[in-house]
């Protein structure tokens, strides 16, 4: 993505932050929109959310074949956050074999990969802990 | 003065040891290891990290930051803010003072002196000071050993916030000595390192000694004493010099390594974490243009964190995969 | 209530050229060999002057992005080209629209060409894989994106992987028979499960090939078709839908593909009972297993059973992939849809030669298309039929 496209997600992308549509609790993420994807009012009312930083694996794979730039094997998840929206999430500090459906994971900041020199910063996941104070919470 | 009121730090999990750093080289022997950060953090990533857990500890958002400051000597720009960025993921935007701190190891301790000053001057009720690094040495290189990266992040709040220490002395001991210097996109040039440890114990003394002149602390209440040395047995060292029993000595410098101006925030932190009231921890930086000490008075018992967990959360890492893992290998995949 | 297609169009001429590695033909070379052996294929004859409009489908630039370059494979230059392009759906859907215009009686007589030079687009399909993009499949294969469902699958019905693995035995079965596939090589249970993963759950055998490839139809009013041959084949339901995983919904159908099927269904006035014979997309061997669920052919979880049972083989009772698939057929992109569409033309018309299935009355043919960085997906379905 350009340093534009990057700019015009930067609020949800780096702080985590949806849009409920309130006629059928669908949450938009991270774009802002007008319209419902799900219930398709149009226009609709939607509520700002602070997402939960963590969610649960819905199903997963284990990439062996991809363009360099990425480590392999990659673990790769659909990841349903606690709030409702679904992403794709890479996975880190996670050995391939454990990764399970229904596993819970958490936001992870990282460097996603460079555009002209400049880093561009989104989110891992990696296996919720539940020791206090870690960062995210 | 201002209250510290959070502390937090971000350790990488992944440890490389010396000995198999030593083994490569056709060397035997060698002690300890080193933090490794992995390919897809920086200090950016890292300083967001020990902020959050700062800021958890604290139970105070992001976006009640008024003032950021970010100390760091590797993330890789000649251009381009650490501190603004981070406040941003933070929650802070707007009228937020943020600094960046950089071109001295020592620069932590500007940072925090710079947050203290701003707290004290009414610019707000909090002030974040974030160090974080990610040092990459030459391969083969003596500074292999040690050169590792990490963060470490200081919540401070106005006077009459609480808080559970507090900064009760602060002196610099600033000349022109430079010492370990790297050019942008090289490494750091090799240099006389018994030169360079003389001008460490002298510039660590210095600040120290004019910490204890000015404030009037004693030596017997230092409880314990964070020295920010590039290599393992300089902090003994100037503790011995200093005339600092050695047992006071709050170092990760065995498990983490050398991560230059973040070293001195996660060793402070590991000192707070095992601190009690009435505790006085002296911590002292050092870098290319001297050295600064604080002095910090524990008055509450310190929240719980989590810097003896990170450090025991540790997975390791091969010679090999560590040279791929900083771009010293070659070819793009990581 | 609108009309519908039923009974307005028909083909009566097709024809695509052996899918593979052809390293030493051009697109344009490639669409040339497609149109030619389609002219060639219409039993009285046809020339080319009286085609009205065409339709291309492809989805790499490698032509230019417009239709101009059918014109310049073709010759056919003063008359309407459109380019169409929606994902791996996107031959079926440049058959959509021939079909639409002439079903309206803007056009008589027009062309279709389904055609996709991949080997000219440097690293194949891994490589295409998004580096640069957040949260919409950054790092998204198609063997991941569709490794996905395989793992969603698995887990919600208790399907193993040797199960999943019957899908790509039977297709590499057929396409060793099918003249035009680019696979012909037959392969064990053993042989799936011991290859090694591209994404696990998915395995080398599991994954199409990547393919060049092109295929053409000529596609006129159901009211002249018989002009052009005693045997046209009648278009008798499309459908065509969109969805995004992101909506909600579990992971293991393709809701665009329900939605697909079931307006060609209900245009067509048939059942999932009534296909002889079908085409599907199985890109992936997942997803063929989930197409037959997603069509109606079997319950949620059971598709696996049609397989065990043998009655998707070729000589079961309803066979399906009896090209073999885009698994051992391959899959060049914008010439899949097409080439599916081809291979049922001869079916219906008894003309299969090797993969020939007994006396089919009614096809179906099925295509999925991922878009949008792997977020969404496109379904598509004609059904065919011997009479209008």
């Amino acid at each position: 993505m350009t340093a534009p496209e990057v700019w015009r997600i930067a609020r949800e992308n780096a702080r985590l932050v949806g849009y409920r549509c309130t006629q059928c609790g669908w949450v938009a993420f991270p774009e802002r929109k007008r319209v419902c994807k799900r219930c398709r009012a149009a226009p609709a009312d939607f509520e700002e959310v602070k997402l939960k930083p963590y969610g649960q694996v819905l199903s997963y794979v284990v990439q062996h074949r991809l363009p360099a730039g990425f480590e392999t094997p990659l673990p790769l998840a659909v990841v349903e956050l606690a709030d409702g929206p679904r992403v794709y999430g890479h996975l880190v500090e996670c050995a391939p074999e454990d990764v399970e459906v229904g596993m819970e994971v958490e936001a992870d900041l990282r460097v996603m990969y460079e555009e002209n020199g400049a880093r561009v910063y989104s989110y891992k996941f990696r296996p919720r802990s539940l020791e206090p104070s870690r960062g995210g919470s | 003065m201002a209250q510290l009121v959070g502390y937090g730090v971000y350790i990488p999990r992944l440890r490389l040891a010396a000995a198999e750093i030593h083994a490569a080289w056709g060397r035997a022997g060698g002690r300890g290891e080193k933090a490794v950060v992995p390919p897809d953090e920086d200090p950016l990533t890292m300083g967001v990290k020990a902020a959050q857990a700062a800021l958890a500890q604290a139970g105070v958002e992001g976006q009640q930051l008024n003032t950021v400051l970010a100390a760091s000597t590797s993330t890789g720009y000649a251009e381009g803010a650490l501190a603004a960025p981070l406040a941003y993921h933070l929650g802070a935007e707007g009228d937020v003072l943020v600094g960046d701190f950089g071109l001295s190891a020592r620069s932590a301790t500007a940072a925090i002196r710079a947050a203290m000053n701003a707290l004290i001057s009414g610019r707000g009720e909090y002030g974040l000071v974030v160090a974080a690094e990610k040092l990459i040495a030459e391969p083969g290189s003596s500074y292999e050993l040690s050169y590792a990266g990490g963060a470490g992040a200081l919540l401070f709040a106005s006077q009459g916030q609480g808080g559970f220490a507090e900064i009760v002395g602060f002196a610099a001991h600033t000349s022109g000595f430079v010492g370990r210097s790297r050019r942008e996109g090289r490494f750091h040039g090799l240099v006389d390192e018994r030169f360079v440890m003389q001008q460490f114990l002298a510039h660590t003394q210095g600040a120290v000694e004019r910490l204890l002149d000015t404030t009037g602390i004693t030596r017997e209440e230092v409880t314990h004493i964070v020295v920010q040395a590039p290599e393992g047995r300089w902090a003994a060292r100037a503790l011995k010099k200093l005339g600092i029993p050695p047992e006071r000595l709050a170092s990760t410098f065995p498990q983490v390594g050398y991560a230059g101006s973040a070293s001195l925030l996660i060793d402070l932190a590991w000192a707070l974490e095992r601190s009690n009231p009435g505790d006085l921890i002296v911590a002292v930086s050092f870098g290319p243009g001297g050295s600064d000490a604080l002095a910090v008075r524990v008055t509450k018992p310190p929240p719980g964190a989590d810097v003896e967990a990170q450090l025991q959360r540790r997975e390791r890492v091969s010679y090999p995969v560590y040279l791929r893992y900083l771009g010293l290998l070659g070819g793009e995949r990581r | 209530m609108a009309e519908g297609l039923r009974g307005k169009a028909a083909i009566v001429g097709a024809g695509m050229i052996r899918f593979g590695e052809l390293y030493d033909r051009s697109l344009e070379d490639m669409i040339e060999g497609a149109y030619l052996n389609a002219l060639q294929s219409v039993d009285k004859g046809l020339d080319p002057q009286e085609i009205e409009a065409a339709w291309l489908g492809t989805v790499y630039p490698v032509g230019g992005n417009s239709g101009v370059v059918l014109g310049h494979a073709t010759g056919l230059f003063e008359i309407p080209i459109t380019r169409v392009e929606n994902a791996c759906a996107t031959g079926s859907d440049a058959f959509r629209q021939a079909c639409l215009a002439v079903a309206s009686g803007v056009y008589d007589l027009v062309l279709v060409v389904g055609a996709e030079k991949m080997h000219d687009e440097p690293g194949g399909l891994i490589q295409r894989a998004d580096v640069k993009k957040l949260w919409m499949g950054r790092g998204v294969t198609m063997p991941a994106f569709f490794g996905l469902r395989a793992t969603a699958y698995m887990e919600k019905y208790g399907i193993s992987r040797e199960q999943i693995a019957l899908v790509s035995v039977k297709n590499h079965k057929n396409g060793a028979r099918y003249p035009y596939a680019h696979l012909k090589v037959e392969c064990s249970l053993e042989d799936v499960l011991n290859a090694s993963y591209v994404s696990y759950p998915l395995g080398l055998y599991d994954c199409c090939p990547v393919t060049d490839g092109a295929a053409a139809l000529l596609v006129c009013s159901a009211k002249i078709a018989k002009r052009y041959t005693d045997d046209p084949v009648y278009v008798l339901g499309s459908g065509l839908a969109t969805e995004s995983f992101v909506r909600g919904g579990d992971l293991t159908s393709f809701p665009a593909t329900k939605r697909a099927a079931q307006q060609a269904y209900e245009m067509a006035g048939i059942t999932p009972e009534d296909v002889d014979v079908a085409e599907i997309h199985d890109c992936f061997s997942i997803t063929e297993l989930i197409s037959y669920e997603d069509l109606g052919f079997a319950e949620p979880g059971r598709g696996a059973r049609l397989l065990e049972e043998g009655i998707v083989e070729l000589e079961g009772e309803k066979p399906i992939n009896p090209s073999g698939g885009l698994l051992a057929k391959g899959h060049p992109l914008g010439a899949t849809g097409v080439a599916q569409l081809v291979e049922l033309y001869e079916q219906l018309r008894g003309e299969a030669g090797p993969v020939q299935v007994k006396d089919p009355e009614i096809a179906l043919q099925h295509n999925i298309g991922i878009g949008r960085f792997a977020t969404g997906s496109v379904g598509c379905v004609h059904i065919l039929g011997r009479e209008p």
